[in-house]
């Protein structure tokens, strides 16, 4: 039995293409975001899904009433580490923020915050 | 042998004798029936109604309420034999050490003994509500469970057992469970359909010469008892006592105007908090009760004794009441909170989320007597009701704690749903467990019955129950009143010997 290479090849470009097809339906997603550019975004580029976190960040101002985003940030940029370091730190001492009930470590609360103010202030 | 007599068929005007007269066959009166057969003390007990329910004996129980709105008075309890575990839950599980503590920063705190009082009761209380063997909070250690990994700090796993179930659903109702074994007791009398109207003093006012009797077909009759016992729930007891007013005209045993007062109910905010677990499915036994260990049982949670002590905070036992749907804003969250903390979500879990907690005891909740009288001629109960926006926040300081741990130990998040007074009084609802109008103390101007039940003042008046519960704990009353019970049935064998 002769066995050509082009069938192997085709196959093998069919796979490569079904892998890229389904790696694009994955991470189209999350390519195709809106990321929400801001002067902060030292601080809000550390979320994931901006888009999911303004909507929390609009329940904690709700909560908080005045927001000011360049205090908040300020706030946050003198603190040591990563959001993600200040978020379990702020765990661990106790300081949390609810948005509509929702216990959040404080920081990552303002960081959403500063994201829902900057997506109000961007139209 | 049958010990039960119907009152209705005694001649009116009849006198009857007795070592100890018990008042009310509910838990507590039926527990100490039991607990002293064999003994030579000759037992009457007094049940108001008769093995079924009965709309006009139940009607006896109306009265009204001010203050927070409460259950209605004739439907939180029930009037025959067996009382109210003709409509219990069947949970149980003993109160904790700190509840019997007295607590500087809790006033009205503390009960006359500790825990260590009530401890050999417990195994015999415990074949009494027929919960098992006493397993509670060493299930982990007696079969394969999984519970919510919550780490270190304020919150952890708790376990109810249950009262026997029959069928699918009902508890042991004493009086339907035990009738047969009372029946057999030989120095029992068990007069159904006698309801106490009045207790009578001797003319010096320090002890009981008489109780007067009546049932709603008009028979009266007296009894003439060395010693009493109340057990007619706690707010009968305080009822009785209140309108027993011809000597004293505070009530009997009322000198320093404690009766009826200080009384409690457990609060139940339903669908007060939604948890998301992140790694999947809560164990079965948190949702509802399990078979295991030779035991009906379920896991709860609660604030731990440490916890309480350094936040000051009450008993709760915090429930999972069943599935959640999350809205946009609860998937937003878990979301991003998993993902900023580096915790794996993908098989969140949400469900909702029920209590009972331990308000504060206060002096102004309290049932005094209504101007109306019952078809018996006695005052009906009045209930003034309340519940303090700390009670709320105690409760609420325990979800913060529960919500920081579940976020520090990546087990999940917690969304706590109520924050004003109003949001806690919208759809509250009570336990049916009421305590506290006879509370002991060993001194008089602070509790009605010292740490015996022996009311203050009156040399042979016992009363048995929650109402004796100084502080409540979050623990469900039954369990723990029948094993205050069994401790006062060894006092008065002491008494007689």
């Amino acid at each position: 039995m002769s066995v050509t290479r082009r069938p192997v090849v085709l196959s093998a470009l069919a796979l490569i293409g079904v892998g890229m097809a389904a790696g694009i339906a994955v991470e189209a997603p999350r390519l195709l975001r809106k990321r929400i550019r801001s002067p902060y975004d030292d601080i809000t580029d550390q979320i994931g899904d901006q888009e999911q976190a303004a909507k929390v960040g609009r329940a904690v101002i709700a909560k908080l009433g005045n927001f000011d985003s360049a205090k908040v940030a300020n706030s946050l940029r003198i603190r040591k580490g990563t959001l993600a370091d200040m978020a379990h730190a702020d765990i661990d001492a106790d300081k949390t923020l609810e948005a509509n009930g929702w216990v959040l470590p404080e920081s990552l609360a303002l960081a959403c915050a500063i994201l829902a103010d900057q997506a109000k202030a961007s139209g | 042998m049958n010990s039960f007599l119907d009152a209705r068929t005694l001649p009116t005007g009849s006198n009857l004798e007795t070592d100890l007269l018990i008042i009310g066959g509910g838990p507590a009166g039926i527990t100490l029936a039991l607990a002293l057969k064999d003994s030579p003390i000759q037992v009457t007990l007094l049940e108001s109604g008769g093995m079924e329910f009965d709309g006009p004996t139940q009607e006896l129980y109306e009265g009204p309420e001010t203050g927070t709105p409460y259950l209605p008075l004739n439907g939180s309890r029930m009037r025959f034999l067996g009382g109210s575990t003709n409509h219990w839950g069947g949970w149980c599980r003993p109160l904790e050490k700190i509840d019997f503590e007295k607590r500087d920063w809790l006033a009205h705190s503390g009960w006359p003994f500790g825990r260590e009082v009530l401890e050999p009761y417990y195994p015999r209380a415990q074949e009494m509500v027929e919960a098992g063997p006493f397993i509670y909070d060493e299930a982990p250690a007696k079969f394969p469970v999984t519970t919510l990994a919550l780490g270190s700090g304020g919150i952890e796993t708790v376990w109810f057992q249950f009262s026997k179930m029959r069928g699918s659903v009902l508890p042991t109702h004493f009086g339907e469970r035990y009738a047969g074994d009372l029946k057999q007791v030989s120095n029992l009398k068990l007069y159904t359909h006698a309801n106490a109207t009045a207790l009578r003093l001797a003319p010096d006012g320090k002890s009981l010469k008489q109780v007067d009797a009546a049932t709603l077909s008009g028979v009266k009759f007296t009894i003439v008892p060395k010693y009493v016992v109340l057990g007619a729930g706690a707010i009968e007891n305080a009822r009785l006592m209140l309108a027993s007013n011809d000597m004293m005209k505070t009530g009997v045993g009322n000198a320093n105007d404690l009766v009826g007062r200080y009384f409690s109910d457990h609060p139940l905010p339903g669908n007060n908090a939604t948890l998301v677990t992140f790694a999947g499915k809560l164990s079965p036994f948190y949702l509802g009760t399990q078979h295991a260990g030779g035991a009906h049982m379920r896991a709860a949670f609660a604030p731990t004794e440490n916890f309480r002590r350094s936040r000051h905070v009450l008993g709760s036992l915090i429930t999972v009441d069943g599935g959640a749907k999350l809205d946009t804003l609860g998937e937003a969250t878990v979301q991003t909170a998993s993902e900023t903390l580096g915790y794996d979500a993908g098989s969140a879990h949400a469900y909702t989320i029920g209590c009972g907690f331990e308000p504060a005891p206060d002096p102004d909740r309290r049932i005094t007597l209504d101007t109306e009288r019952d078809a018996l001629g006695m005052p009906r109960s009045k209930l003034n009701n309340t519940i303090s926006d700390e009670d709320f926040a105690r409760y609420r300081a325990t979800l913060e704690e529960w919500a920081r741990q579940l976020l520090a130990s990546g087990a999940g998040l917690l969304q706590i749903h109520h924050s004003t007074r109003e949001e806690w009084l919208k759809g509250l609802d009570w336990g049916n467990h009421h305590m506290g109008t006879t509370r002991m103390h060993t001194d008089p101007k602070l509790g009605v019955t010292d740490a015996d039940g022996l009311v203050h003042g009156i040399a042979n008046l016992f009363v048995s129950g929650s109402g004796l519960f100084p502080t409540y704990g979050a623990s469900n009353p039954t369990m723990n009143l029948v094993a205050l019970t069994l401790r006062l049935a060894d006092h008065l064998k002491g008494i007689f010997k």
